[in-house]
Parts: C-alpha cells; sequence; structure tokens
C-alpha cells in the first residue's frame, strides 16, 4: 500500500470521525432544544409523518386523508413538538374504568391488542412500545386513543393500510361489501392568548370504521398543545380517553 | 403500487422576507429555502398542503382557496371531451416527463378575482380553461369557496376602500413586501427562469396598502424575533405570512412526475398554506388512487419516558356520574353522533316507544346479565335517550358509546327505524347473516356495548349477550 493510499485512508477516516462528533452534538443539540421547549414534559418517539397524504381504496370506499400545515418553519417545529409530547400522568391516573377495564388498559400497555377468537390470521398491530403509551386499550383490534402523538398517527396509517389490505380482524366482504374505513388527520397552528400562550397547534383525528351494519368504531379526536412566545409547552388540552362509538 | 413511479414535487410557500440573504436570491419565490429530508427531492418545510407526489398527481386539478379545496373536472375524459387531441400529449408526458406549458386564466369568483395557472398549456388552450372553471360553477363546487372569497373581500375592505379588479395574466408580477417588516426586500420572480414550480401573481390594481405589516407579519416584532430566536433554521421567515393580495401559486409537476390513472395538478390560488379536505367530498367514490410515503419529515429520536401510571378501579356499586350524550355544535361528529344529532324520530312515537318497552320486558324476564341490559336500555329510554333515525341513512343499523366506567345508564343510543318498521319480531328477523337479527337482538347488541362489550364473531354481527337476550 503507498504512502499516498495510506494517507487518504487516514483522511477518510479522520473526517468519518469529525462527522460523527458533529452528529453527536447535532444530536445533543437538538435533544437539549427539545427540553427546552418542552419542560417537564415526557416526549416520545418521533414517528415520521407525511405532511399532506391521500388514500383511496376499494373505489374510495376507504380513504385516508393527511394534512399537516405549517406556513413557517417555526410552525413546523411547534407542530413536531406537539405531536411529541405525552400525556401528563394525571391523564393516566384520572380514568375512571370499570374493573374489567381497568385489567385490560394494564394488559394494554405491552401496545398488543387483545387476542379474539375470530381473529383473521393476522399478524396483529402492535400500539407502541410502553413508554411513550399514547393509547387505552384496543376495541375489537383497533386501539383507541388516550394522546393524539406522532405514534398515534403512524399507528392508525398502518391499521388503516392493514384494514383495506384485508389484515383487519374481522372478515373483509370484498370490495362489494360493506366494510370501510376514514381516517383523517388534520394539523394547523393558529395564534392564541388562552392559557397566556402565543401560538396554540391544533391535531385533529377522526376514524371511522364500519364492517357491517352492526359492526362498528368510530371517534373523533382533538389536541391542542399551547405554546408561549419562546416555543415552550404551556399547556395540552384534550388528552384522556376517546369517546368511542360503536355499532 | 400504483404510485410507485410517484416523486415528490417541491414544497413552496410564500414568505415574507425581513432581510435579503447573501446569495442575493432572497426574496425569490423561486428560490425558496429549501430543507433535504429523507426519501430524495427538497422541499421547504411549509406549505405542506402541497402533496408531495401523492395522489393528486393527476388529471384532477385542485385549486384551494383559503383553507377550501374544489376538484374540478379534469379529467382525461374530460380534456379529450374538450379538445379531441389530447391523449397523445398526456401519453407523452407521462412517458418522457416534459414539462408542459402554462395556462392560465382569469375569472372572478365572491366579488374577487382568482387567476388560475395550470400547467397544461400543451393541452388546453385559455378558452378550454375557461371553460373547465365555468363548468364547475354549475354543479355548485365553487360555493365554499366563493363563501370564503366573500369573507377575504370583507377582511380586506377594512384596509382599501377599492374592490379588487380582474388579475391580469402575466409572468411578471411581484408583489412587494417592503410593508412586512419594513425592510423593504421584495419577493420578486426571476425573469428568465421558465421551469418554475411556483409563482406568485398579484393583481396591478391592488393597492400597495393591502400589504401592510399588520396584514402581512401578524405578530409583533418582539414575538418575531423571539420566533427566531426559538427557530433559527427559520432564516427570518414572517409568522402569519398571509399577504392579502391575490396571489396564484401554480404547481407545476416534477420531470420524473408519472400520471397515474388519475392525475391531478394542483393549483393554490391565494397560496395559503391551509386547505378544508369538507370541501373536496366529491372525490369520495372515485376509482382507485393510492399512493404509499417512505417516510418525511425530519428524523431526531428522543428517548422515551418511563410506563405511566395505571388508574385506580372504578367500584361498580359507586360509578362515577356520566352524562354524556353527543355534543351536536361540536364539529367533526362522528356517524353515530351525526346520527343521533340528526335524528328524525325524537322522541320516539308512541308506537316505537310501545314497542321499546315491550322488548325491554322480555330482556328483563330472561334475567341474569339480560336483565342488567334490560336496566341500562330502560335508562337510556326513560331520559329519552333512545333516538330513531331513518334506516338507509347511515351505513350502520344501530350505535351506542362503549362504555368502559360501568355508566352505560347515562349515555345514548341511536336506532335504525327498520327495526320497528320491518324487523320487530324474531319471525320478521333479518335473514340468516351469520345470525337473524330483530330489534330485541340489536337492543342487546348496543346494551352489550354500553357495558363495556365487543363484538364475539368475525363479521362483527353478535355480542357476548345479543343471541341469549333476544
Amino acid at each position: 500500500m503507498s504512502n499516498k493510499t495510506v494517507d487518504r485512508a487516514r483522511i477518510l477516516r479522520g473526517i468519518a470521525a469529525s462527522a460523527a462528533a458533529l452528529a453527536t452534538v447535532f444530536a445533543f443539540k437538538v435533544r437539549e432544544a427539545e427540553s427546552q421547549s418542552a419542560p417537564n414534559r415526557r416526549l416520545s418517539i418521533e414517528h415520521r409523518l407525511p405532511d399532506s397524504l391521500y388514500e383511496s381504496h376499494a373505489g374510495g370506499r376507504s380513504r385516508m386523508i393527511i394534512s399537516r400545515s405549517a406556513t413557517t418553519p417555526y410552525h413546523r417545529e411547534l407542530l413536531r413538538i406537539a405531536e411529541l409530547v405525552l400525556p401528563d400522568s394525571g391523564v393516566y391516573t384520572a380514568l375512571t374504568l370499570t374493573p374489567e377495564w381497568r385489567r385490560e388498559f394494564e394488559r394494554a400497555a405491552s401496545g398488543v391488542p387483545r387476542a379474539v377468537t375470530f381473529t383473521r390470521l393476522t399478524e396483529p398491530r402492535v400500539a407502541g412500545e410502553p413508554g411513550e403509551r399514547w393509547w387505552l386499550f384496543d376495541v375489537d383490534g383497533t386501539f383507541t386513543p388516550l394522546a393524539l402523538t406522532s405514534g398515534a398517527v403512524n399507528y392508525y396509517v398502518g391499521r388503516f393500510r392493514d384494514i383495506v389490505h384485508g389484515r383487519g380482524q374481522f372478515r373483509q366482504p370484498g370490495e362489494d361489501g360493506p366494510d370501510r374505513v376514514e381516517f383523517s388527520y388534520r394539523t394547523r397552528v393558529v395564534p392564541t392568548t388562552k392559557h397566556n400562550a402565543h401560538r396554540v397547534v391544533e391535531l385533529s383525528l377522526v376514524w371511522n370504521y364500519w364492517c357491517s351494519t352492526l359492526c362498528g368504531m368510530a371517534f373523533s379526536y382533538e389536541r391542542r398543545v399551547y405554546f408561549d412566545v419562546e416555543g415552550r409547552v404551556v399547556y395540552v388540552d384534550g388528552d384522556g380517553p376517546a369517546s368511542v362509538s360503536v355499532s | 403500487m400504483a404510485g410507485g413511479g410517484l416523486r415528490r414535487k417541491h414544497h413552496n410557500r410564500i414568505r415574507c422576507v425581513q432581510r435579503p440573504s447573501r446569495s442575493g436570491d432572497a426574496g425569490n419565490l423561486l428560490a425558496p429555502t429549501s430543507v433535504q429530508r429523507t426519501g430524495g427531492g427538497t422541499s421547504t418545510l411549509t406549505c405542506s398542503i402541497v402533496d408531495e407526489g401523492s395522489a393528486f398527481g393527476a388529471s384532477r386539478r385542485v385549486v384551494l382557496v383559503r383553507g377550501n379545496a374544489i376538484p374540478f373536472d379534469a379529467s382525461r375524459a374530460r380534456i379529450r371531451a374538450l379538445t379531441g387531441v389530447l391523449t397523445p400529449n398526456l401519453q407523452r408526458r407521462s412517458t418522457n416527463g416534459a414539462q408542459s406549458k402554462e395556462v392560465s386564466a382569469s375569472i372572478v369568483r365572491g366579488n374577487r378575482s382568482l387567476q388560475v395557472i395550470c400547467p397544461l398549456g400543451d393541452l388546453l388552450s385559455v378558452a378550454q380553461l375557461h371553460l373547465l372553471l365555468n363548468e364547475s360553477r354549475d354543479n355548485a363546487q365553487w360555493a365554499p369557496i366563493e363563501q370564503s372569497l366573500r369573507a377575504q373581500t370583507s377582511i380586506d375592505s377594512g384596509v382599501v376602500d377599492a374592490p379588487a379588479q380582474p388579475a391580469i395574466a402575466s409572468t411578471g408580477f411581484y408583489f412587494n413586501t417592503g410593508d412586512c417588516g419594513g425592510n423593504g426586500e421584495q419577493l420578486r420572480e426571476r425573469p428568465s427562469r421558465t421551469d418554475r414550480s411556483m409563482r406568485v401573481d398579484r393583481a396591478r390594481s391592488v393597492p400597495r396598502a393591502m400589504a401592510s405589516s399588520g396584514e402581512c407579519c401578524g405578530p409583533s416584532d418582539a414575538m418575531r424575533q423571539a420566533e427566531t430566536r426559538v427557530a433559527p433554521t427559520a432564516s427570518r421567515m414572517v409568522d402569519d405570512c398571509d399577504p392579502p393580495m391575490m396571489a396564484t401559486v401554480t404547481f407545476t409537476m416534477a420531470p420524473e412526475y408519472q400520471f397515474l390513472s388519475h392525475d391531478t395538478i394542483i393549483c393554490m390560488v391565494f397560496g395559503k398554506c391551509a386547505w378544508d379536505w369538507n370541501a373536496s367530498d366529491s372525490w369520495w367514490g372515485e376509482p382507485e388512487l393510492w399512493v404509499h410515503f417512505d417516510g418525511l419529515g425530519s428524523g431526531g429520536l428522543f428517548g422515551p419516558g418511563s410506563a405511566p401510571p395505571t388508574p385506580p378501579p372504578v367500584d361498580p356499586n359507586n360509578p362515577v356520574a356520566a352524562d354524556t350524550i353527543p355534543n351536536c355544535a361540536a364539529a367533526n361528529l362522528d356517524p353515530p353522533r351525526q346520527a343521533w344529532c340528526s335524528a328524525n324520530s325524537w322522541p320516539p312515537t308512541a308506537a316505537e316507544t310501545a314497542q321499546l318497552d315491550s322488548a325491554i320486558n322480555r330482556m328483563r324476564a330472561k334475567g341474569g346479565e339480560c336483565a342488567q341490559l334490560a336496566s341500562i336500555i330502560e335508562s337510556l329510554r326513560n331520559r329519552g335517550r333512545i333516538r330513531i333515525y331513518t334506516d338507509g341513512a347511515h351505513p350502520f343499523s344501530g350505535a351506542a358509546p362503549l362504555v368502559t366506567d360501568g355508566t352505560g345508564g347515562n349515555h345514548w343510543m341511536v336506532l335504525s327505524n327498520s327495526w320497528f318498521t320491518t324487523y320487530n319480531s324474531p319471525s320478521k328477523a333479518t335473514a340468516q347473516e351469520p345470525v337473524r337479527r330483530w330489534l330485541d337482538h340489536t337492543l342487546a347488541h348496543e346494551g352489550d356495548h354500553l357495558s363495556g362489550r365487543t363484538h364475539t364473531d368475525s363479521g362483527g354481527f353478535s355480542t357476548p349477550n345479543s343471541s341469549a337476550c333476544s
């Protein structure tokens, strides 16, 4: 090996080491900025979400719409943080559940849906990591939210695709059958003076699933994350169990 | 995958630039600050409304105005009907990705002038574009947009007395943001560039006063500075940049763009980064059109927190006194709640009430859990919490909330009237599907949900007590 080749290898190793160091510093800075933006708030893992998305299946019977709007990079950052903030512990302790559902709540910490006898031979979709719990428990194989985070949206995107591709828990009667699912997720950042805040990020999710005329579940869910002028989370509104309608 | 060939289009935004950048391109809308993201392509962080190579790449054109979206029938069939010779061009575009010339048309809607610019120059004449736009007027697609436009006119009237004049089709407009922050920078179109993916036009007759600082740049200087501190990558972006001028933003197709069965071209009018899909419900029922995303957004992992605490159990003999019925004034009501709010038989007629009472009595007579379900349903009946809607108005034949705190009797239920008019006794039950159902069966089914019980069969027809209690 020539000296020139050795030197080149050293240089490349040096560059790689520098890049790694820079990446570490950058990651630290990002975390630092994150902790300043959401002090005393537990944050979830960030799940990549599309800014906008429209999917239509089975002749439009099932469709998914995502629209994450932000007019400035600052708003974009607020939106990102709003989707990372996990519920306060008070949200969990304030839950009122029957003993049966309390046990189910504890069991569902794993993120794995209940085993139901009629489950199709498909892998059940896991809600997420226990440490980033956004869910309450599952109803007919679909988890219902306790908080609207990026993890939650990521789950519903996957759940939507499970269902439209025949991987739902219920029998899929085919294109001419009655099953249908609608999922939408929208966000916006707007000025506010509530809670002494400067901006509020509004997140809204709608899930409607119908497997037959007497089988389905639907809920709408909203979350508002308030930020002060420094970009810190000052208040989170809307976390808690969804009011789920079933058929 | 139907959308396998799609690539992201550029994201663009309208922005107010406080200060020119060193590159000299500051303020040039054709060279917005871009952020490299995963999956290839560049995109700015704003105007996320503009889908990046998703399903909107096809022959339907979506015009967005102040948060409203409207799909025009710009399908291949429609274009072919207009011109008779478009298919070859469409096919050529789909294979070689050639950029099309733009075609623009000025129209007036809601007392405001609009400029619609679409990359259909190879396919449509101005007159034909007008035809498309005018055609949409006939089916009331413009109604929600016109409402927004009138509202905007009302807002603007506080700034300028003169009504907005029709925009002039041109490529040379720019808007001066000297009033947006007071630094006098301009957002100027680069005349030499022809393959732009975004352009902002402005009616020449719109007075500059409309672009006042307060209108364009929302928050105070202090707020802006604070935001800049928090978001150093913002490149001096101004929050709430919403120039109250006629602006048309056109998104052309990326070179690698491929047509799907439903090619859509997105045009944004007003350039406002917001939308409301409720206005585009006519998309419902269109043939399959879908894409996958492979992940957008910036990266960054943050450590998960510790596992959350668990809630205390509720004493079933002393449940929390929840008292919940749908709030019909709320937005985004789910379909069962919509059924509650629009029920056409509330309170139930005397005949319906009699049928209901008979069913409750039969259920109670069975004892055990059936009697408990009967108590819940009777509680609803006595509180006027059972509403009946016309069969077929919703995709379900009955619904209730899933109550997990033991307070089912405080909630509500909706039922299709078919259970009272048609399927109201065992001899008049539905066909085997796989179970035969009638009023009692459905009441027990929904009663189970009010008791926190879920479905038990693969078709979702049954609940633990739906058969035993009917």
